[in-house]
């Protein structure tokens, strides 16, 4: 705590805890983003995945207490993200340049649009907790089942049926995209981690997982708005999958997991 | 005055900071200077401007200089909003020739949060001096000094610590930084004493104090835009920042003396 404190209390620390919740964030993404491939498996698989997520040490914790625990370790991470950042933004409004200095376009616009790249997923976040997991704003197209908790297929479906809320998407993905490419390269110049005989190796695959972030995120709202994926209804096993309780037999997880 | 554009002269205007000594505000002010010859490098430009503005009975501009060959680090001017202006070199090696016949150029001091303006041109770099004093040292001793061929350095690393020792302090990676930071100059300025054996027995506390002087300056944080490196005249690598970087982490989270303090009860 007190080594903490100590880092928290200069730039260069408070530039590494950054670069730690944003390890942590992105480590969440990149899985976040495996895990909604399961969509392409079917419906029902895809709602297994979710209801394996909040089974995982199950023996241990009892049901959901493993999501909490994730779920707490990013709120935090991102709370610590964001409001360092704002600190550290303040301070380099202070130091910053009194006249009009040109760059010499060494950064890149990924890193100039850090900060809006970085507010536009911050209301992402949030949009997209309050329409899937709460379902507190759940826009879906006429004609699609309504939100039900634990029936992740469908709750996408009927919202990806609207172009808007796909383009929404899409376009978040962009700026999550755009974030992590710089991110994770400047990850690595905070933590110490480059190096000139390593540097085009960590820019090449920030720029490969960025794109792969993109493609693989923006893959199941596009199709679903295009119908180019199975439709929920058209799954047989699908009412059976979001049981609210019957879905712990051990043949059900062991499914999921792989 | 007959102009000679037969390559032997420039013609250029230039629009130049003027601040009183004191004041906290500043404008611009346009002057032509003529038939500048061209084998004239930018400070002698502002030299010949200066013998006429005293002529004619006004303040001559204020500007820094010292060596004028690129090895001092005290010439620093933002040309045309470039620091160092357009060619990657100090303020002093700029030529005329660099410039167009009737350029319109524009020339404003190095300021910044850390560098406060004192007259016209010149800026207080004494933060990064701060800086350095905070840390840039090494410990010797008083005694015989030994033979220094008996310190063997792999040469890879001895290079390494050339580099960034080339480092002249001209504080143009502090003006180029759209965050105001003084991170390549202070991982230079830590790194030509950290890469070496005799800089070892300071080596975290100086990362440590160094970094914190940064702060205390008020300088930026770095956020990896990489300008400094692309202004620096000497052309130190931003390596350096990110060893800057994991030393201090280093230094911090690993802190070495684990033993403490002491209380007489
Ligand atoms: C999906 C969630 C996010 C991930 C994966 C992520 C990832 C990262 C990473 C890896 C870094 C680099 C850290 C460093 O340079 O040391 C970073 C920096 C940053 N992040 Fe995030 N971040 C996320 C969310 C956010 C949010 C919600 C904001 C909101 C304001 C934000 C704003 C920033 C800013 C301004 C920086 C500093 C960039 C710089 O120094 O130039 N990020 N982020
Ligand atoms: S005057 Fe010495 S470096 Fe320019």
């Amino acid at each position: 705590m007190k080594k903490i404190s100590q880092l928290y209390s200069t730039s260069v620390g408070k530039k590494l805890l950054v670069a730690v919740t944003g390890a942590i964030m992105y480590g969440f993404v990149v899985g976040h983003m495996l895990g909604n491939l399961k969509a392409f498996a079917g419906p029902s698989a895809l709602d297994q995945y979710a209801e394996m997520l909040r089974q995982i040490g199950q023996a241990f914790l009892g049901n959901g207490t493993f999501l909490w625990i994730a779920r707490i370790v990013l709120i935090v991470a991102v709370i610590v993200h964001v409001i360092t950042v704002i600190q550290l933004v303040q301070r380099n409004s202070r130091a910053k340049p009194t006249r009009t200095v040109r760059r010499r376009n060494a950064s890149t616009l990924a890193a100039k649009w850090m900060a809006i790249s970085g507010t536009l997923i911050l209301i992402f976040i949030v949009v997209h907790i309050a329409q899937f997991t709460l379902g507190w704003f759940t826009p879906h197209a006429a004609g699609t089942e309504g939100f039900v908790h634990g029936a992740v297929y469908s709750n996408l479906w009927g919202a990806f049926q609207l172009w808007w809320v796909a383009l929404f998407y899409v376009a978040m993905m962009a700026m999550v995209c755009m974030h992590v490419y710089h991110g994770a390269w400047s990850m690595c110049q905070t933590l110490g981690l480059d190096a000139p005989d390593r540097n085009a190796a960590i820019r090449g695959a920030a720029a490969a997982i960025a794109i792969a972030l993109f493609v693989g995120f923006s893959a199941v709202p596009i199709s679903m708005l295009t119908n180019s994926i199975q439709s929920p209804t058209d799954d047989s096993s699908m009412t059976e999958a979001f049981e609210p309780d019957g879905s712990s037999e051990s043949s059900r997880s062991k499914e999921g997991a792989g | 005055m007959s102009q000679d554009h037969d390559q032997k002269t420039i013609t250029v205007s230039v629009r130049v900071w003027r601040q009183a000594q004191g004041e906290k505000g500043g404008r611009f002010v346009e002057y032509e200077v003529a038939d500048t010859p061209l084998e004239a490098s930018f400070l002698e430009m502002l030299d010949i401007l200066n013998e006429s503005l005293v002529e004619k009975g006004e303040d001559p501009i204020a500007f820094e200089s010292d060596c004028r060959e690129g090895i001092c680090g005290t010439c620093c001017l933002v040309v045309d909003g470039l620091p160092h202006g357009p060619s990657q070199c100090t303020t002093c090696q700029l030529q005329m020739r660099n410039f167009e016949p009737e350029a319109k150029i524009t020339i404003e001091p190095f300021s910044t949060g850390a560098f406060p303006v004192i007259k016209d041109l010149i800026v207080d770099r004494s933060s990064l001096d701060r800086v350095i004093q905070a840390g840039g040292y090494i410990t010797v001793h008083s005694g015989p000094k030994p033979e220094p061929n008996s310190v063997p350095i792999e040469h890879e690393i001895m290079e390494d610590a050339l580099d960034a020792s080339a480092c002249i302090g001209c504080g143009a990676c502090v003006a180029a930084c759209p965050n105001g930071s003084a991170s390549l100059f202070t991982s230079a300025k830590i790194h030509h004493l950290a890469l070496l054996p005799q800089g070892q027995p300071e080596r975290n506390t100086r990362v440590k104090k160094m970094v914190e002087a940064m702060d205390d300056e008020g300088f930026g944080s770095c956020r990896n835009y990489a300008e400094c490196q692309a202004s620096c005249p000497k052309g130190i690598s931003i390596k350096y920042i990110g060893r800057m970087n994991s030393d201090y982490i280093k230094a911090t989270v690993l802190d070495t003396d684990r033993r403490g303090s002491m209380h007489a009860t």
